[in-house]
């Protein structure tokens, strides 16, 4: 899997692509969030304010693990003296920087086929044995608005599907770190091999350049990944990087919350918890643990107890999580 | 014996200058020469504006032309058994694959993988040349055509009508041959 390594350092994407994506996310879901405000009226999206700062408060910010030492071309390191003054300033501009690397993909809803006839001549039938593919190459056109046509060998001139408008849109305009066609790794067999090897992050990475954000394969191989961290409670490999957002937002959503509770708990990462609690009765606010939780207006450990009782499956070891938290905590101020 | 061009222009009297149409025109020429300079053979130099060559350039690179338009054709690139066409804006004057003004797309005429011919056409600067008047190519214009860029080519469904024509008329000669085995062909 060398492969993986190379492309993992190459597919972080640049900042244009990101630009990018906020334009495209906030389109994309200015379309997606359509049918889903007229299901559940004021329903919080992935891109609410509230949303994304508890997002990132759960994602935590660790320097060594963002700026952890990853393949690049080889350069002799440069040592730098400097003041307290300095070095502080120099941790300011690198808690900057880790902070644009950990601005999360969007996460949007599964885009809809396309399947319209412009035309259809049927007297053209039996000229052609294949089809012909036309691409729209003018520079300035954005590339969800290109025109992108096949003609059938039976005359029938139709716009082309998604997976033949990235095929084509990779062929004219080539993006880095993204194939014309997918790699085989991306496929359900061969993602757990990857997901043995603990490359969870390395894989996502790749997704991320290979696939666009609405596509059903960027979609799939995100929720294999995040079941198959749910189901190892590998959390960690994820915290402190740009998928830990998006992961937290699919168990909430799917009210699985209670394996990430325990292991915040177990890692003394009590405000991570509390802000999960927050964020599940911000999405669930019908449930009981919110009606409490406010009613009674609780903070911190009790708001984790009250959730516990009411919403989760795993209440024992939830309260034995909270247990030993105390008690660790108990000993530490007593000594 | 007065030397031509020692008169004053203007009079209506014979032009000062070999070469001169109109008597109401200056002469241009300081020293009114028997031979224009640089002409050894005596030829006469070419008209200031005249129709049949274009002003001189410069540089010796750029090829003059006489006549000619702005096509939009195919050129053909590649190589053995391997052609690749690009969509190319030329003077209709060039060699085929010769210098042109804008490439404007590509065609590959083989199919790929997925049983798909590829051609890209960058329909902004295609516009820009038709507005500038371009000619288009027989091909060129069939290609568009079944893009639906332009209307349908009436060859394109002309040559469908011949196709589907010819192979009826197989079918009815290979039905024939079948249904009457017995009297085969006469030796």
């Amino acid at each position: 899997m060398a492969a993986l390594a190379a492309w993992g350092s190459a597919a972080a994407p640049g900042r244009l692509s990101r630009a990018l994506w906020g334009c495209r996310a906030r389109r994309g879901l200015s379309q997606a969030a359509g049918p889903a405000d007229g299901g559940a009226a004021g329903r919080p999206a992935f891109t609410d304010e509230a949303v994304q700062r508890l997002l990132r408060s759960v994602t935590g910010l660790d320097l060594q693990k963002v700026f952890r030492p990853r393949k690049q071309e080889l350069r002799p390191p440069r040592y730098r003296l400097l003041t307290e003054a300095q070095l502080q300033e120099a941790t300011r501009k690198a808690i900057e920087e880790a902070k644009e690397k950990l601005i999360m993909p969007p996460v949007l809803n599964e885009r809809e086929p396309i399947d319209d006839v412009l035309a259809e001549d049927k007297f053209l039938e039996g000229m052609e044995t294949t089809k012909y593919v036309f691409t729209d190459l003018t520079y300035s056109v954005p590339h969800r608005e290109r025109f992108i046509v096949v003609r059938e060998p039976n005359g029938v001139l139709r716009k082309a599907t998604w997976e033949e408008r990235d095929r084509m849109i990779q062929i004219f305009f080539p993006k880095e770190g993204r194939r014309v066609i997918p790699p085989v790794v991306f496929k359900d067999e061969h993602l757990v091999t990857v997901f043995q090897q603990d490359r969870h992050e390395d894989i996502l990475n790749m997704c991320i350049a290979q696939f666009e954000p609405d596509s059903p394969d960027y979609i799939r191989v995100h929720h294999r990944t995040y079941d198959d961290i749910e189901k190892h409670a590998k959390y960690d490999l994820l915290r402190s990087t740009r998928h830990f957002g998006g992961m937290v937002w699919y168990l909430v959503n799917r009210k699985r919350t209670d394996g990430l509770l325990i292991d915040m708990i177990h890692r003394d990462l009590l405000d991570d918890a509390t802000s999960l609690i927050t964020l599940y009765h911000m999405l669930h606010p019908e449930c009981q643990s919110a009606k409490e939780a406010k009613a009674g207006n609780l903070q911190g450990a009790d708001l984790i107890k009250v959730f516990a009782k009411t919403e989760s499956q795993k209440e024992g070891y939830i309260q034995l999580a909270l247990q030993a938290y105390e008690e660790a905590m108990a000993t530490s101020t007593a000594s | 014996m007065r030397l031509p061009g020692s008169q004053v222009p203007g009079n209506g009297t014979f032009p000062a200058c070999p070469g001169q149409h109109s008597p109401g025109a200056g002469c241009q020429k300081t020293a009114p020469p028997l031979v224009a300079p640089g002409n050894q053979r005596g030829r006469p130099p070419a008209p200031a504006h005249g129709p049949q060559r274009p002003p001189h350039r410069g540089s010796g690179l750029l090829k003059g032309y006489r006549g000619g338009h702005v096509v939009i054709r195919f050129a053909l690139g590649g190589c053995t058994n391997r052609p690749f066409f690009r969509i190319v804006a030329a003077h209709s004057r060039r060699a085929r694959d010769g210098k042109y003004l804008e490439q404007l797309g590509c065609l590959d005429p083989l199919p790929n993988a997925h049983g798909e011919r590829l051609a890209g056409l960058n329909l902004e600067r295609l516009r820009h040349w038709l507005g500038c008047g371009a000619h288009l190519s027989r091909p060129a214009e069939k290609l568009l055509g079944l893009a639906g860029f332009l209307p349908l080519h009436p060859m394109t469904v002309t040559g469908a009508e011949r196709l589907r024509r010819r192979r009826r008329a197989q079918e009815a000669v290979a039905a024939r041959a079948d249904g009457s085995p017995g009297p085969g062909p006469a030796p």
